[in-house]
């Protein structure tokens, strides 16, 4: 099995990066490159583009920049269970933005219709609908007022918002943002060509396979806490949800087929010029070897109670083997054949 | 404190009350709760919180890292924003709903409106495990309004008063300080008003709550009960009821 073929869905991107900065370029505002998805304060990884402007409000003395359009690679944890396909609800996607600190009263109003009517161009037939409200909230420390503009579709798919944040120590800030993979379901009306999707896998499982892709390319080590949390997260997450729907056809049985998967997502996230820690191959062999030790692990939890003398010591077992006979060499005879019995059929992942 | 009532436990059917504060003070019954989980799959619920996107990244990022550094086996936590997607099915993967705290009037209208309050309740009544922490465990009691203040913060929205009553028909106060006359006056006001005894908890202190029976998380750190009457007194007792 093979993913879409790259040319028919490397075109609908390049088009619309091209076509939102050409916009905005043309309009006086520069592009900046992403920023790699650690590089954040506020929180562990970067949940939105207005974060590269972090230091506006939580340093005083930072000075904030005109406004610039930026297109952003992003995580939000709370997408975990609330992924979907259409239209599409990523736990990792890219946030295009316009940020910055406004040099006068009107700049908001104008990028907000700047915005509608790039939008509407892009989405040829589809009308933006737009509404006000004011919220108050805190970054940490640091409090705010914010009016909304959100802007959704006459068909009420929400595209994104645009928000004036007035800090308490009078810092104002811009940030009118959006889903790119959403605005590309809009703009494509096909899911396939929208988000490069491959019908064959389900969609869950190519969405926890994205996050997984761009945590390690980022340079994510993982571990039990602090950002390499995360990635064991996503790792379990998705041994779970491969485990609930592996059938003998199932793509991800295909070796071939995972690795043309991440550097699928690999190639993706490039295109926006995302500055990766970490290459296609290294990329590759790491979140084979997270997914190995998390089918492991999930057998070895599966087999054994918290109760259990295996399972108080399960810190004295290597779950980085690098095949499955290797794992079990550590256990007696029974306790190996229990855990083997736990083991799904996934070859590439039980062997090297 | 004696151990002991843990290992005898069924560790079905538990609900743990924290007093609130900070990561500091929840130590003890943080340690305690995570100590009793045996699949480790936690669903976080920090929608009593005012915040927006970035608000709850930062309020997720602080709960992997407050509840994880009692465990030495992975825990998933996972965070859930939207009670009305939340399916029997979803909340049966779980083994406990930690439940955060913020604005209680708030928490209980989208209990309400989402029929979480349903959902949780059969959660609970099939062995599941809740912890609520400060509004998380004032919305399990039997009425919110001994936190009736908060209703200005919820831009005087209050459709609903009425908790979850999970906890023997008391209700619950968090943050409770002894030495603040002014609250106990709002305590005793509440339970003439309503005729519901109060349970309530300093920061630092914890409750946990197994087959009809509180027991302390730890014997320094006492509750208080308030009584019909309006009396109230310390709690020091390893388990009432």
């Amino acid at each position: 099995m093979t993913l879409i073929e790259r040319e028919r869905y490397e075109s609908p991107i390049i088009n619309l990066i091209k076509g939102i900065t050409e916009s905005f370029e043309g309009k006086g505002l520069t592009l900046k490159p992403p920023r790699n998805i650690r590089e954040s304060k506020a929180t562990l990884f970067m949940a939105a583009a207005i974060q590269q402007l972090e230091d506006c409000w939580l340093e005083a003395s930072s000075i904030p920049p005109p406004i610039y359009l930026t297109f952003q690679p992003v995580l939000r944890s709370q997408y975990i269970t609330q992924v979907e396909k259409n239209p599409p609800t990523l736990t990792s996607f890219v946030n295009v933005a316009t940020i910055g600190a406004p040099n006068k009263e009107t700049e908001f109003d104008e990028l907000v219709e700047e915005w509608k009517s790039l939008l509407e161009s892009i989405f040829r037939d589809v009308k933006i609908e737009t509404r006000e409200s004011i919220y108050e909230g805190c970054w940490g420390n640091a409090e705010f007022t914010d009016k909304v503009i959100k802007f959704t579709t006459t068909g009420q798919i929400e595209v994104g918002d645009a928000v004036l944040k007035t800090f308490r120590n009078g810092l104002r800030l811009v940030d009118c943002g959006f889903g790119f993979e959403r605005l590309l379901y809009l703009s494509t009306k096909n899911p396939l060509e929208g988000i490069n999707f491959p019908s064959t896998l389900e969609f869950k499982i190519f969405d926890y396979f994205r996050s997984l892709t761009l945590l390690i390319a980022s340079g994510v080590e993982p571990t039990q806490k602090g950002q390499g949390y995360r990635v064991r997260l996503f790792s379990n997450l998705l041994t779970q949800e491969v485990i609930k729907s592996l059938k003998p056809n199932s793509p991800i049985i295909d070796p071939t087929f995972v690795e043309e998967l991440i550097n699928h997502v690999y190639n993706y996230f490039l295109a926006f010029q995302y500055p990766f820690e970490a290459d296609l191959n290294n990329t590759i062999s790491i979140l084979i070897r997270e997914l190995r030790r998390s089918l492991f692990s999930n057998a070895f939890m599966k087999s054994f109670g918290p109760e259990t003398k295996l399972r108080r010591n399960m810190g004295t077992f290597n779950f980085y083997s690098p095949t499955l006979e290797e794992f079990l060499k550590q256990f007696d005879k029974k306790s190996a054949q229990t855990i083997r019995n736990n083991i799904p059929n996934i070859p590439w992942l039980t062997t090297i | 404190m004696a151990n002991h009532y843990l290992s005898t436990l069924n560790d079905k059917g538990i609900i743990f009350l924290s007093g609130g504060g900070d990561e500091k003070k929840s130590w003890v019954i943080d340690q305690k709760f995570v100590s009793i989980l045996k699949t480790k799959k936690i669903l976080y619920i920090p929608v009593a919180l005012n915040r927006d996107f970035l608000g709850f990244e930062e309020a997720y990022d602080w709960v992997v890292s407050c509840l994880s550094s009692h465990s030495k086996e992975f825990l998933e936590i996972i965070m859930n924003l939207d009670l009305n997607k939340i399916t029997d099915e979803d909340l049966n993967h779980f083994e406990a709903v930690y439940i955060g705290g913020g604005n209680t009037y708030k928490l209980l209208y989208l209990f309400k409106i989402s029929k979480f309050e349903i959902k949780l309740k059969k959660f609970y009544e099939n062995g599941g495990i809740i912890y609520g922490g400060s509004a998380g465990a004032i919305v399990l009691g039997k009425n919110i309004a001994t936190v009736e203040e908060e209703k200005k913060e919820n831009n005087g929205k209050c459709l609903f008063e009425e908790g979850l009553n999970l906890l023997n028909n008391y209700s619950i106060i968090c943050h409770f300080n002894p030495e603040e006359k002014l609250r106990i006056e709002k305590i005793k006001n509440f339970i003439k008003k309503f005729k519901i005894p109060v349970l309530a908890l300093p920061e630092g202190s914890g409750l946990i709550k197994k087959q009809e029976r509180f027991y302390l998380i730890d014997k320094d750190k006492p509750v208080f009960k308030f009584d019909l009457k309006g009396k109230f007194f310390l709690i020091n007792d390893e388990s009432f009821y």
